[in-house]
């Protein structure tokens, strides 16, 4: 007769075998559904939106930014930079009481200084008009995008999209609107702003 | 615990059931061992084998490769056997069991391998009056040959859980088999 720890570890030793094993494994097989195709989580999704609509906003801010810039005239920031170089430079004159190399070494600066003055203004104003095209382009892009995905969305989703574009488009609105008025208190004429609001109607004509 | 190559795992999560048939074919006998044994029937051990494998091949891509395979099938497998054992309760010891340890335990022919209904018969002898975590803990321990590590991540019990549950299960079935006339040492 065994003793209990014998009984114990033979049994440890001992697996018991499934009487068909292809029947069970058929069996098993036969009753899998067929997976899901994968698709993108609903959480990365709307994050894809969302960066999709900062984006756009971020590329109408820019794109409003240079507009606003190039209003300034280029000749007139070169007068003034020329004038404040000369400033300097007169008064870099009253100070020197050296011999004339330093007079002459002190001039080799100053027009080295306003050479570099001149050709960085010559830059910025190239950039500024280089610039404005590619951030109304990448606006149209961002607008394609935003249309490629709303044709690819799911029935059950395209409503709450929409939802979000046209408050995105609110957005796009008020900032187009403060824009205006913006210019236009400048050009000294709030009274075109007002009648953005006040449009007369043949009624209040009457 | 067998382990099956990542690249089978891979194939199963993109869909492939050519290659979960292999997970199959090599993990059903493992899984059929720990059902017999925990729930003393056949039919429904077979039951809780299929019931794991559509479960594992549902979720088979939130599996975590940081895991052992075969230990959340244990897992799986675990927690269907548990709930079966709350839905219904295990048959009661009958005496004619009594005749199937004897002859086990006489060791006249330490070569015969059990048959299923002998294991039936043995475990529902030795498990009497244990509880369900006992008896998980102690069949996947004793009479898997598991670690307390592996049985840790099965169960989700920490080390001193296992350590108890295993400690009275061992006490209460030595308890019994003494009774029976077995002797300790």
């Amino acid at each position: 007769m065994m003793k209990i720890d014998e009984i114990l570890s033979r049994l440890q030793e001992q697996q018991p075998d499934i009487s068909n094993p292809d029947e069970l494994t058929d069996r098993i097989m036969d009753s899998l559904p067929d997976l899901p195709t994968e698709q993108p989580k609903p959480a990365r999704r709307i994050r894809l939106y969302i960066a999709s609509a900062i984006a756009a906003a971020a590329s109408v801010l820019l794109l409003l930014t240079l507009h606003r810039n190039n209003n300034v005239d280029p000749q007139q920031v070169q007068s003034l930079v020329t004038q404040q170089i000369e400033q300097k430079d007169s008064s870099l004159k009253a100070e020197i009481k050296e011999p004339k190399i330093m007079i002459a070494q002190e001039k080799a600066v100053t027009d080295k200084a306003r050479a570099a003055i001149q050709r960085r203004t010559a830059t910025v104003i190239a950039h500024k008009v280089s610039t404005t095209i590619p951030a109304t382009d990448s606006l149209d892009y961002y607008i394609d995008k935003i249309e490629r995905e709303l044709a690819q969305v799911d029935e059950s989703l395209y409503i709450e999209r929409m939802n979000k574009v046209i408050r995105a488009d609110e957005r796009l609105q008020r900032i187009v609107n403060s824009y205006i008025l913006h210019t236009l208190d400048k050009e000294g004429r709030p009274q075109t702003a007002d009648n953005m609001y006040n449009v007369k109607t043949e009624e209040d004509e009457e | 615990m067998i382990q099956i190559e990542d690249e089978i795992l891979t194939r199963c999560q993109g869909g492939d059931k050519a290659a979960f048939r292999w997970v199959v074919q090599t993990y059903q006998r493992m899984l059929f061992s720990l059902a017999l044994k925990m729930l003393a029937d056949e039919e429904e051990a077979k039951d809780v084998v299929q019931d794991t494998f559509v479960r594992a091949w549902l979720a088979i891509r939130s599996y975590n490769p940081q895991q052992p395979f075969a230990s959340w099938l244990y897992t799986i497998a675990s927690r269907l056997c548990l709930n079966r054992m709350k839905a219904e309760k295990v048959s009661a010891m009958q005496p004619k069991d009594l005749t199937v340890l004897h002859r086990f335990a006489s060791g006249d022919d330490t070569q015969r391998k059990l048959e299923n209904d002998e294991w039936i018969t043995i475990v529902r002898t030795l498990a009497e009056g244990l509880s369900e975590k006992q008896r998980l803990v102690f069949t996947l321990c004793q009479l898997e040959g598991l670690s307390s590590e592996e049985a840790e991540q099965i169960t989700g019990m920490d080390a001193r859980q296992i350590k108890s549950n295993l400690y009275v299960a061992r006490q209460t079935i030595r308890k019994r088999l003494k009774d029976l006339g077995y002797d300790e040492d």
